[in-house]
């Protein structure tokens, strides 16, 4: 059995004893009687673990960690997919039976918004034969109904009030009732008296009064 | 470099070189396919919702044989009483028939082009359905004759709306004369 040592001495143990053999420049440089520390090369190696092999233990760390985030995201990617083929296998199944509905939800659905318009166009409708007799029921005693105009934005009545009524009482009792009759009230805000002219020759008091709302216009300005 | 001094190095190092080699190849096929992941969970998340999706239809889809058999029922039903502007003496046979009913005078019947315009005045493509047609006329008679006129519009079968209407005292006593404006609901696909 032989060891070899750094400073190229070797030693070799032999069954009947131990030889330590020299190299030849050990034995071509002086001996001393201690080491001579300004000769490096002649130091013995005290490196137990060399630069090569942190190298190369980094290097197989990093590649094993590697190969281990590329097994994790792979394992992840194969899972991904093997979900979205069952979902898919599923959908496919639904799919047929799934159109159907659909399909039968948008007729039903268009069906609908035509029957909407066609509620919406009744529901618009402000006159009718109950307004005609409200607004001549606003008359009180004695009042006479000359004309009656309707427009989407505007109303106008046009009256007589005969000189032996009481013309402001009765002209202000009128419109109150007016605004009292729903299918005004919810049309118009504003009630006013444009004209009130007494007749020279009767004393009768003819009258206007016109009904707006200033919202109702704009919107009627987009129709003709 | 030689084939033989390369070979002498990656057995030297052999550790390294594989080492090396690997986390080249690992790392290249990592950041390759770095958006695969993220693809496959999009895509996983919308099949996900499509499938949600169908599920809820499905739930909801069994009772939809009845309703949309009532709407289409109700739609029909409502159609046939819609007139056809191009059918001009049905319309006015129409108003005839309600002023032979009530026994008022109807005078200056019209039936009109309704035109939506924009709020610059410009005529403006209809968006509805349905087609609207206008319709004046003038109708003279004692004023119970004249309301169940009005009635005879409210209880016909065509859809209408007023416009305008304009109530005067007749110069015959006892006689009123209404001016009025209507629009009346029609089949588009028959303009």
């Amino acid at each position: 059995m032989a060891r070899s040592f750094g400073d190229g001495s070797r030693i070799q143990c032999e069954r009947r004893g131990i030889v330590i053999k020299r190299s030849k420049r050990q034995e071509q440089a002086p001996l001393y009687w201690r080491p001579d520390f300004r000769d490096r090369e002649q130091l013995p190696d005290i490196k137990t673990i060399r630069t090569g092999f942190f190298l190369s233990a980094l290097a197989a760390t990093l590649a094993a960690m590697t190969l281990i985030f590329v097994g994790i995201r792979e394992y992840k990617i194969m899972n991904l997919k093997g979900n979205i083929e069952e979902i898919q296998k599923e959908i496919d199944v639904y799919r047929v039976e799934n159109a159907l509905i659909v399909n039968k939800n948008k007729a039903f659905r268009e069906n609908i918004l035509k029957i909407q318009e066609i509620v919406a166009f009744v529901d618009e409708k402000a006159v009718s034969s109950d307004l005609i007799m409200d607004v001549a029921g606003a008359l009180s005693g004695g009042m006479v109904f000359r004309k009656f105009e309707y427009k989407e934005a505007t109303a106008r009545f046009e009256g007589t009030i005969p000189s032996k009524v009481d013309s402001d009482n009765a002209l202000n009792g009128f419109i109150e009732n007016l605004k009292a009759i729903e299918s005004l009230n919810t049309r118009f805000k504003k009630f006013n008296q444009t004209s009130v002219v007494r007749q020279k020759e009767s004393g009768d008091v003819d009258f206007i009064v016109d009904m707006n709302n200033e919202d109702a216009k704009k919107k009627n300005r987009r129709r003709r | 470099m030689t084939f033989s001094t390369l070979l002498s190095v990656v057995k030297k190092h052999t550790l390294l070189v594989v080492s090396g080699a690997l986390l080249v190849v690992g790392g290249g096929f990592y950041f390759m396919r770095s958006g695969e992941v993220e693809y496959l969970s999009i895509s996983y998340d919308d099949m996900m919702l499509e499938r949600a999706r169908i599920l809820k239809n499905l739930k909801f889809g069994v009772d939809i044989d009845p309703d949309v058999a009532i709407s289409k029922q109700q739609l029909a039903d409502a159609e046939n009483r819609m007139l056809d502007s191009r059918d001009l003496a049905s319309n006015y046979n129409y108003f005839f028939q309600i002023e032979k009913a009530t026994g008022v005078k109807l005078e200056d019947l019209k039936q009109l082009e309704y035109v939506e315009v924009d709020s610059k005045g410009r005529r403006r493509r209809s968006r509805t359905n349905y087609e609207r047609i206008r319709f004046q006329m003038t109708i003279t008679g004692r004023l119970p004759e004249v309301l169940n006129f009005v009635r005879g519009l409210e209880g016909g079968s065509a859809f209408y709306q007023i416009e305008d209407l304009r109530v005067v005292k007749d110069k015959s006593e006892g006689m009123v004369s209404i001016g009025i404006s209507l629009l009346m609901l029609g089949m588009k696909g028959a303009a």
